[in-house]
């Protein structure tokens, strides 16, 4: 079922992606839009990867998400070799991929690739950066700094905003019907 | 009251022409449901979500309303208040403009917003949870029983109101979903308020909405800029208040059974207006003045010393923003029509401005025979937010 979360819009160019950042400059948190490019030259060169509409997860467990759209603005592709974050004390960048027969999430091996002048989104179901270790539960509305490592050196650094979502639980959930549903008969019996 | 109704609809007789004129008027302008319409672009139609105030209160009504309360839970503080506010901001801040909300898992429903406004309003016991009780507006208090009342707790309070409008339900349906998503991390849903109005585009744009027992219903509202700077805004302390105001937002029931047995004429004396066009008993048109020592030829006066419009009447104008939706759950098990008003009264300050006017109408208005007031609840509605800010912020940042 996961393959069906697994966009095809993964890869948007960037001049789409500039209309809609355009169109989110409303937002009302500038938290959850801010991106930052450490290496900007004075020449006025553009940041070359921003990072917008970047959330992460809430829970009270020991791991979760976070997602975003990230676009590359060069004409080079880049890769996201790692991360890091102020929520949790390791951080991975994870997959959905489908290993014997099973969609399952793994670390994905070389990093995120971001093709030059497209945009990647980082959703639930497909490619997300996985916060693991939480030092606390990450609750609504909280703002978590993240930091990527690229591969032409940069970092980027923006903040998630914490927010409920059920996206992507389908599998946890029907564990825990069944569990139910176990207690339920034990009870009636 | 101890008089019957008959005894109060005194000067009966006035009202027939009127009726009679209406009908010939209303059945001109019908034209065939075959004809194109001109265009479907309502759907893209949107409302700045930033600004001075906050949108939905001076915007000119749209067809349907959701009005919901909630009330904060036990562990919630002033951080977790402001977390709230930013997340709810956000998502309202987007939704408005037909971008889906962040982390929107139905984000088509989120394309065609049809002039969608979400407003925020903080009831009077928010204050006391955020622990800033002197920031409270002066008469941000529930209000006082009156004599007509018959208030039902699950219409009634809250600590936080979410009131979303817009031409179109299904993105009104979206906005309260995607919200509540965000809000039920802080909080539990109270009550759930629905109200309609006419379809855009079925009349003429700013007409004056009817309710459910058919009444033209807003005449006297503030309209223009300067009209509510004077009404609606507030210009007073505490500081983060100005430019917002007060709601006072109650649930009308009407026994539209018993109102189907009274006549035209005593239908158009209980209000003090005519059906057809909402003109006062002593003018012609909707918007001409009452004339209030206007007497028939018996002597009797034109406008029954007991009719709305006399009762209610402070001067040319409203002193507070009549923003209403009407409501319909159906008919009840024993054949009752469970419909009414979704009453809501924004002023500046409730306590000059409101409660003056519906303590007159609750010791004596004709319309108290068919209505019932069955909810009540009271909410300040901050100012609205800067580009890039929230709305609560000078609260609660």
């Amino acid at each position: 079922m996961l393959t069906v979360l697994a966009r095809t819009r993964a890869r948007i160019p960037v001049i789409a992606a500039v209309l809609m950042a355009g169109a989110l400059t409303l937002a009302a948190c500038g938290s959850n839009s801010d991106s930052v490019a450490t290496d900007d030259t004075a020449s006025g060169s553009t940041a070359t990867v921003m990072v917008t509409d970047a959330w992460i997860r809430t829970t009270d467990g020991t791991m979760t998400g976070i997602f975003g759209v990230i676009s590359n603005t060069t004409d080079e592709d880049i890769t996201i070799n790692s991360a890091s974050n102020t929520a949790s004390s390791m951080t991975e960048l994870h997959e959905m991929a489908m290993v014997d027969g099973e969609m399952v999430m793994q670390e994905k091996a070389g990093g995120v690739v971001l093709p030059a002048g497209q945009q990647v989104v980082l959703e639930p179901g497909a490619d997300h950066i996985m916060a693991m270790g939480l030092l606390a539960p990450v609750v609504a509305g909280e703002e978590v700094e993240v930091t990527l490592t690229l591969s032409n050196g940069e970092t980027v650094s923006f903040k998630a905003i914490g927010k409920e979502s059920a996206a992507g639980d389908e599998d946890y959930h029907s564990d825990d019907k069944s569990s139910d549903d176990m207690m339920n008969h034990g009870d009636m019996s | 009251m101890s008089l019957t109704r008959r005894q109060l609809l005194g000067g009966a007789a006035v009202g027939l022409g009127g009726a009679v004129v209406g009908v010939g008027a209303g059945a001109a302008v019908a034209s065939s449901a075959e004809d194109a319409p001109d265009s479907t672009t309502y759907g893209q139609q949107t409302v700045p979500f930033f600004g001075a105030h906050q949108s939905g209160i001076q915007t000119p009504a749209q067809a349907y309303a959701v009005f919901s309360a909630y009330d904060l839970g036990a562990e919630a503080d002033l951080a977790s208040v402001a977390r709230m506010m930013r997340l709810l901001s956000d998502d309202a801040a987007r939704l408005t403009q037909g971008v889906p909300a962040l982390a929107d898992l139905d984000e088509e429903l989120a394309l065609s917003p049809s002039r969608l406004t979400v407003t925020f309003g903080f009831g009077p016991r928010f204050f006391d949870i955020i622990n800033r009780p002197e920031q409270r507006p002066s008469s941000c208090a529930q209000l006082p029983s009156f004599s007509i009342d018959a208030l039902q707790d699950k219409w009634s309070g809250g600590d936080l109101l979410i009131q979303i409008c817009g031409d179109d339900a299904m993105a009104v349906s979206h906005a309260r979903r995607m919200l509540w998503k965000d809000t039920r991390a802080f909080a539990i849903k109270r009550w759930q308020q629905n109200g309609f109005l006419d379809a855009r585009g079925s009349q003429q744009p700013g007409a004056t909405p009817r309710n459910l027992m058919g009444q033209v219903d807003g005449t006297t509202n503030p309209r223009t800029d300067d009209d509510f700077d004077v009404t609606v805004w507030n210009q007073d302390p505490p500081s983060w208040f100005v430019g917002g105001t007060m709601l006072a937002i109650r649930r009308i029931a009407m026994n539209l059974e018993t109102w189907d047995a009274v006549s035209r004429a005593d239908r158009e004396n209980s209000i003090g207006r005519r059906l057809a066009n909402g003109s006062p008993l002593t003018g012609r048109d909707e918007f001409d003045a009452l004339d209030l020592s206007a007497v028939d030829d018996r002597g009797l006066p034109v406008i029954s010393d007991f009719a709305h419009v006399r009762r209610a009447h402070t001067g040319p104008q409203a002193p507070f923003l009549r923003r209403g939706y009407n409501y319909d759950l159906g008919t009840t098990a024993g054949g009752v029509t469970d419909a009414g008003h979704v009453f809501t009264a924004y002023a500046a300050n409730l306590d000059t401005q409101f409660i003056p006017v519906q303590q007159t109408l609750a010791d004596q208005d004709l319309l108290n025979v068919w209505t019932t007031p069955i909810g009540s609840a009271v909410f300040a509605l901050p100012p609205g937010a800067s580009a890039g800010g929230w709305v609560g912020e000078g609260l609660l940042g």
